[in-house]
């Protein structure tokens, strides 16, 4: 396999609420190859932007790591002082989030704000810094001339882009796009993706790209790891995902997902709602819901293992028949 | 247009314009032409899907349709106690029995509804706002109404408040009340854009089943082209306030005529791994129908753009065979 810029190990995260901890991240572990992009997926509540607070330590003051490492190109960022990791973020690792609106100061100038991200991480000049927005700009396809406006002058996918241009600006190992597209209509969102895959392949950056929609992500990324009430339940390649999904929770989501070409099928839907994380479910989180659960699902908590060539799931009754899609 | 089945609802050139500025005689000087001279029928048991990018008209237009809004101009012809009326100029006694017949569901099922009212409350309010059955009668449909929707059982829910149901829940109860008074037109905006695909799945199967059981018609609006597929007979493509293209789903889907709807289709994301997407051929972002020129409303993103788009006015929505309408001079 290529060589690892991101291993996340046995990494736990817990929010402290009125009602109880939430266990929003619990042993999530995966590694991440220089260049690559990788697809997290899952439901609301499922734990993926969690995971994301901590890779980048922006957690808000109730949470809290348990266990678990970060290694970032060998130093673990779990361990890090606040002011360490401060050197990190932007240079290192860095984010794009949802709301590109809300990620943008709107009583600065779009192209000054990427400088500043310059500026404050690098020791780099005023006019350098300017001169590598210029670059990043025509990277993400955005004309120079808009780096003189207010957030409010632009677009939706105009902004996102501003966006991550910003997350490129410290030419970063790894970026965390969370839900970047979500907010953006069709077009525009095919326009961005494609604008990030290339940015990805030409700049050699890893991706985590976070979302919802497992359409959006099969876009972007090569592997894809599908996340369920705080744990990841499968790791594997796009397309082999895709075609033989072996965990059931994996299979449900992809035939509840109405296709726009080939055949109609009919849709599957899961009973009841994904559990609260205040109390999960015992053994296999997902077993209140499956299909093919057992008594050995309620009691024990199924290990990530791999059941094909790369192909990792965690379930005690894989779907290895071959012939389930 | 297409043969077979009766005609529920007829829409007849419907315009909303909506003033944005005004001149010091607070005259309004210019407008966003949110819908414009659309036109359009929906019969009995069938969906229409409205498809758009955000800002398109078809929020307003789903809206126009059961009287939210009211029309700049045109007419909609819907059967009221049996023989089709103009609901625009409807007179407000009459107007109460057509909202028996149309219906709405909203978007977000967060907001749809009154955080400080129960279930039971809010599912009954149609019945108290016409005046139908005592207290016992509506107590008994109410829960009738939640077990057909799936929230069961329905005592345990009746006294609950909306926060303590979780989002696919909330949007069952949406349709209950949408329901309840046994409507023949029910007008859906993106009753499930907000819900987790799983549950989503489910909520859709729902709407399918009772259109069924209970013959009603939906005109369904979604941004999804997947999702309007999976809901819909026919599909209208809207762009800046004008339909675009209309046609029977799968032939929409599978021969799509007009550049946006090319542009639409192309773009749309799938996850299957042996699909080789085209090119998406579309210039520009959306643009806002503020006054907008005498030429075609695409014009400026189309890439077969020619003389004849920008020298007459926007395209007529024309039958090119087989119920299949275009609105473009070049196709």
């Amino acid at each position: 396999m290529e060589e690892v810029v991101l291993r996340v190990d046995d990494l736990t995260m817990h929010y402290a609420t009125r009602q109880g901890w939430v266990r929003a991240v619990e042993g999530v572990s995966f590694s991440l190859g220089r260049g690559e992009a990788l697809g997290l997926v899952g439901e609301s509540g499922c734990g993926k932007t969690s995971v994301a607070v901590c890779l980048l330590r922006a957690l808000p003051d109730n949470g809290r790591i348990l266990k678990g490492s970060i290694l970032l190109d060998g130093t673990d960022l779990v361990s890090l002082t606040e002011e360490e990791m401060r050197q990190h973020r932007w240079r290192r690792i860095s984010m794009v989030f949802q709301a590109a609106m809300s990620s943008l100061n709107p009583v600065q100038r779009v192209g000054a704000q990427v400088v500043e991200v310059i500026h404050v991480h690098e020791s780099v000049g005023l006019d350098a810094a300017r001169e590598r927005v210029v670059q990043l700009f025509s990277l993400v396809g955005l004309d120079r001339q808009l780096m003189e406006r207010y957030p409010h002058e632009l677009s939706g996918g105009m902004k996102q882009r501003a966006v991550i241009a910003m997350a490129l600006a410290c030419r970063p190992d790894v970026i965390i796009a969370d839900e970047p597209t979500t907010a953006l209509d069709v077009i525009v969102q095919h326009r961005v993706l494609q604008e990030l895959k290339q940015v990805q392949q030409s700049q050699g950056t890893a991706i985590i790209y976070i979302s919802h929609d497992i359409g959006v992500v099969a876009e972007v990324c090569t592997r894809i790891a599908v996340m369920y009430a705080g744990r990841i339940a499968e790791v594997a390649p796009t397309a082999e995902l895709l075609t033989h999904p072996v965990h059931p929770y994996t299979q449900a989501l992809l035939s509840s997902f109405p296709r726009l070409r080939g055949p109609k099928h009919s849709l599957a839907s899961l009973p009841g709602d994904p559990p609260s994380l205040v109390a999960p479910p015992s053994g296999c989180r997902f077993h209140p819901r499956c299909p093919y659960a057992t008594s050995l699902c309620q009691e024990k908590d199924p290990a990530l293992q791999e059941h094909r060539p790369r192909h990792l799931a965690a379930c005690w009754h894989p779907l290895l028949g071959g012939d389930e899609q | 247009m297409s043969g077979g089945g009766d005609i529920l609802v007829r829409a007849e050139g419907l315009t909303k314009l909506f003033p944005i500025s005004r001149n010091l005689f607070l005259r309004p000087t210019s407008f966003v032409h949110a819908v414009e001279d659309v036109s359009f029928l929906i019969k009995k048991g069938e969906t229409l899907g409205l498809v758009g990018e955000s800002g398109c008209g078809k929020t307003t237009l789903g809206k126009l349709l059961v009287k939210l809004l009211e029309p700049d101009s045109g007419h909609i012809y819907f059967p009221v106690d049996g023989e089709p009326r103009d609901v625009v100029t409807l007179p407000g006694r009459d107007l109460l029995r057509f909202r028996r017949q149309a219906q709405m569901i909203f978007q977000d099922p967060y907001e749809s509804m009154n955080p400080r009212r129960t279930i039971y409350d809010t599912v009954a309010e149609p019945m108290v706002v016409q005046g139908i059955g005592s207290i016992r009668e509506r107590e008994k449909r109410v829960a009738e109404m939640l077990a057909l929707v799936g929230v069961s059982p329905p005592q345990l829910y009746l006294f609950r408040y909306p926060h303590e149901l979780s989002g696919g829940q909330r949007q069952r109860v949406a349709v209950a009340r949408s329901l309840i008074l046994n409507p023949s037109l029910v007008v859906a905006d993106e009753p499930t854009s907000m819900l987790d695909v799983s549950v989503r799945s489910g909520v859709m199967k729902l709407m399918l089943e009772l259109q069924q059981r209970f013959n009603i018609s939906y005109l369904y609006v979604t941004h999804d082209l997947a999702v309007a597929r999976y809901m819909c007979n026919r599909i209208a493509v809207m762009y800046c306030g004008k339909v675009v293209e209309m046609a029977e789903a799968e032939e929409l889907l599978g021969h799509p005529l007009h550049p946006y709807t090319r542009a639409l289709l192309s773009a749309a994301p799938d996850p299957d791994p042996g699909y080789v997407r085209p090119p998406v051929e579309i210039k520009g972002g959306v643009t806002t129908p503020v006054n907008p020129p005498k030429r075609c409303r695409f014009y400026d993103r189309c890439p077969m753009a020619a003389q004849v788009c920008e020298e007459k006015d926007h395209p007529p929505l024309e039958d090119k065979g087989g119920a299949h309408y275009v609105a473009c001079y070049r196709v």
